[in-house]
C-alpha cells in the first residue's frame, strides 16, 4: 500500500512544481504587460499564492464547507450514513473518524477534504443519501475514505488553491488588460515588440488556466482509479460503487456552489451542463463509463490485484495503476454478497430521512397533526401558532 | 425556502412521505421537482424535470399579475395556463426547479378537476390530486385573502 502512495507523491511533486511555474510565469507576464516590470508581477503572484495557501491549509475545509452550506452531523442525526462511514473507517484502517457533513443539495455527489488523516472531513449531498442504497453509499464512502487514507486530500486541496490562484489572476488580469489596454504608453516606442508582448500575455492568460487544469487532471486521474480500487477492497463489493456511479452519471442535476477549484474533490466531476447527463467529457475525473466497466470486470476478486487485472483489460498495454510490490500481498479477496434489500429503506423513506435530518440541523420544529400531516416549522416562523391547512387545528408553538 | 410571494420562510408539509412547501400567510404551495420525482415514482430518472420542462414550453401568459421568482434559483418564473376551458395560471420555473401554485390557484384547480373528467395518468393531474389529498383544499377560503 505504501509504495503506490509514495509513487503518487513523487509524481505529484513534479506536477505541482509545473503548476507553480505556470503561476509565476503568468504573474511575470502580467507584470510586464501591465506595469512594465517582470519582477513585480512575479512577486505579487507569489504573495497571492502564499496567502491563499496558508488560508487554504488552516481554513480550507471550513471555507469549502461553508461555501457549499454543509452541516456537520453526529451519530444520532443520521445513523445510516454514520454507520456506513464507521464501517469504512474500520475497513480502511484509519485511526480517527472523519467529520461527516451533509450538503443540502438535490444533486448527487460526495467529497473529502482536510489537512491530514486526523483532520479529515467527508461531505455527502442530501441527494446522494436519498437516491443511493446502502451498498452504493458504502462504495462512495469507501472511495472518499481511500482519498483520505491515501493522503490525497491535502494535496488536492493545495492543488485546487494553486489552480484557483491561476484562474483568479488570469481572470482579473484579462479584465484590467482589456479596460486599460496595458499601461505602457505608445510614446515609449517599440510599438511592434509591445504588441507581441501584449498578444503573448493575452494568449498566456487564456492558456494558463487550461494548462493548469490539464496538470491538475494528471494529478487527480490516477488517484481516482486508486480510490476506486481501494473502495472495492474496503467494501468487498465493487458492484456497489459501480451502480452508484451509474446512478450519479444518469442524474441530470448539477451541484450548486462548486467552482473549477473544488471540482476534483467530488466523486464525479460536478461540472456539466445543467440538465444534461454527465458525459465522458469530464476533465478532472476519468470517464465514468470506464470506471464502471473496470469495477464490473473485477470478477469476484476484489483485491487491488483484481482491480489491476480489470484495469489492464480495459487499457491494453497502457501500464498498470498499482505498483507491483503492493500486488503480492493482496492476491485474492472474495466478493461479498449484496446487502439484502430489506435493510435499505425505499427511496421515499430515504428522502424523508435525509430531509428530516437537515430540517433538524436547521432548527426546524416538527409537529405531527392528528389529521396525519407532518409540519416542519421554520425557526423564524412569523407567528406564535400554526393552523393546519387541512383540518384547521391550531398548534401553539 | 422563502415564499416567492411573501418572502417569509415556508413550512414543509409532509403527507404520504412527500413534502410540499407551504406558505401559511398566502397559502401558496411549492411543488419541488425532487418531490414530484418521488411522487411520480418512475424508474426513469429526471421524469419530473422532463414534465416541468415540457410545461415551460407552453406559451407565457402576459397578465398584470406580478411575476414571481423561483425560490430555488431566484430567476423569473413563467406563468402558464393549465386550465381547460377556464384560464388557470400557475408559475413554472424555466430551469425546471418546480411549480408554484398561488393561494387561490390550487383551490380553483381542484374545483375544476371535480367537474372535468381528469386524465389520471397525466403526471400533472397526479400532482394536483396529491395537493388536493394533502390539503383537501376547499374551493373558497372564507375570511382569508
Amino acid at each position: 500500500m505504501w509504495e503506490q502512495i509514495r509513487d503518487n507523491q513523487v509524481r505529484s511533486v513534479i506536477l505541482v512544481t509545473a503548476m507553480g511555474v505556470m503561476l509565476l510565469l503568468l504573474g511575470s507576464f502580467l507584470g510586464q504587460t501591465l506595469l512594465g516590470d517582470w519582477s513585480f508581477g512575479l512577486i505579487l503572484a507569489l504573495l497571492i499564492w502564499i496567502v491563499m495557501t496558508l488560508v487554504g491549509y488552516f481554513q480550507g475545509d471550513s471555507i469549502l464547507l461553508s461555501l457549499s452550506k454543509a452541516r456537520k452531523i453526529g451519530p444520532d442525526d443520521m445513523p445510516r450514513i454514520y454507520n456506513v462511514v464507521e464501517e469504512m473507517k474500520i475497513a480502511s484502517g484509519l485511526d480517527k473518524m472523519p467529520d461527516i457533513y451533509i450538503v443540502d443539495d438535490p444533486a448527487m455527489n460526495a467529497f473529502a477534504t482536510g489537512r491530514d488523516k486526523n483532520h479529515a472531513t467527508l461531505a455527502v449531498t442530501s441527494g446522494l443519501l436519498q437516491k443511493l442504497t446502502r451498498d452504493e453509499l458504502q462504495g462512495v464512502v469507501g472511495h472518499e475514505m481511500a482519498h483520505i487514507r491515501n493522503r490525497d486530500v491535502l494535496l488536492m486541496a493545495m492543488c485546487s488553491v494553486l489552480l484557483g490562484t491561476i484562474v483568479i489572476i488570469a481572470w482579473y488580469g484579462s479584465r484590467v488588460l482589456f479596460f486599460t489596454g496595458g499601461t505602457r504608453r505608445s510614446s515609449s516606442g517599440g510599438g511592434g515588440a509591445q504588441i507581441i508582448i501584449l498578444l503573448a500575455a493575452i494568449a498566456f492568460m487564456i492558456l494558463a488556466p487550461i494548462m493548469a487544469q490539464f496538470i491538475y487532471l494528471a494529478i487527480s486521474r490516477k488517484r481516482e482509479y486508486l480510490a476506486d480500487a481501494s473502495s472495492a477492497l474496503y467494501t468487498r463489493y465493487p458492484e456497489g460503487l459501480a451502480s452508484a456511479l451509474e446512478k450519479i452519471a444518469a442524474s441530470t442535476e448539477q451541484v450548486k456552489s462548486v467552482n473549477s477549484a473544488t471540482a476534483p474533490m467530488f466523486i464525479i466531476n460536478p461540472f456539466r451542463k445543467n440538465g444534461r447527463v454527465a458525459e465522458d467529457l469530464s476533465s478532472t475525473h476519468p470517464p465514468i463509463s470506464e470506471r464502471i466497466r473496470i469495477l464490473r470486470a473485477m470478477a469476484g476478486n476484489v483485491s487491488l490485484a483484481g482491480y489491476e487485472a480489470a484495469y489492464n483489460q480495459a487499457h491494453k498495454g497502457g501500464g498498470g495503476i498499482i505498483p507491483h510490490s503492493s500486488l503480492v500481498s493482496g492476491d485474492i479477496t472474495v466478493q461479498r454478497d449484496a446487502v439484502s434489500a430489506a435493510i435499505t429503506p425505499a427511496e421515499k423513506e430515504r428522502a424523508r430521512e435525509a430531509s428530516d435530518a437537515l430540517w433538524k440541523l436547521h432548527n426546524y420544529r416538527e409537529i405531527t397533526c392528528n389529521c396525519g400531516l407532518k409540519f416542519k416549522i421554520p425557526p423564524d416562523f412569523h407567528d406564535t401558532s400554526f393552523t393546519c391547512p387541512r383540518c384547521n387545528t391550531v398548534h401553539h408553538l | 425556502m422563502k415564499c416567492p410571494v411573501c418572502q417569509i420562510s415556508t413550512t414543509a408539509v409532509e403527507f404520504d412521505k412527500i413534502e410540499l412547501d407551504y406558505c401559511s400567510v398566502c397559502r401558496g404551495i411549492w411543488f419541488d421537482s425532487g418531490e414530484l420525482e418521488l411522487l411520480m415514482d418512475t424508474l426513469t430518472r429526471g421524469a419530473a424535470r422532463d414534465l416541468i420542462t415540457s410545461l415551460t414550453q407552453k406559451p407565457a401568459q402576459n397578465i398584470s399579475e406580478r411575476s414571481r421568482k423561483c425560490p430555488i434559483c431566484r430567476r423569473k418564473m413563467r406563468k402558464i395556463d393549465i386550465g381547460s376551458g377556464r384560464q388557470l395560471l400557475i408559475d413554472v420555473c424555466n430551469y425546471s426547479h418546480g411549480l408554484w401554485f398561488d393561494g387561490g390557484e390550487a383551490g380553483a384547480l381542484i374545483e375544476q378537476l371535480k367537474i372535468d373528467q381528469p386524465d389520471t395518468a397525466d403526471p400533472l393531474y397526479q400532482a394536483l390530486f396529491f395537493i388536493r389529498d394533502t390539503f383537501q383544499v376547499k374551493p373558497a377560503t372564507p375570511g382569508k385573502s
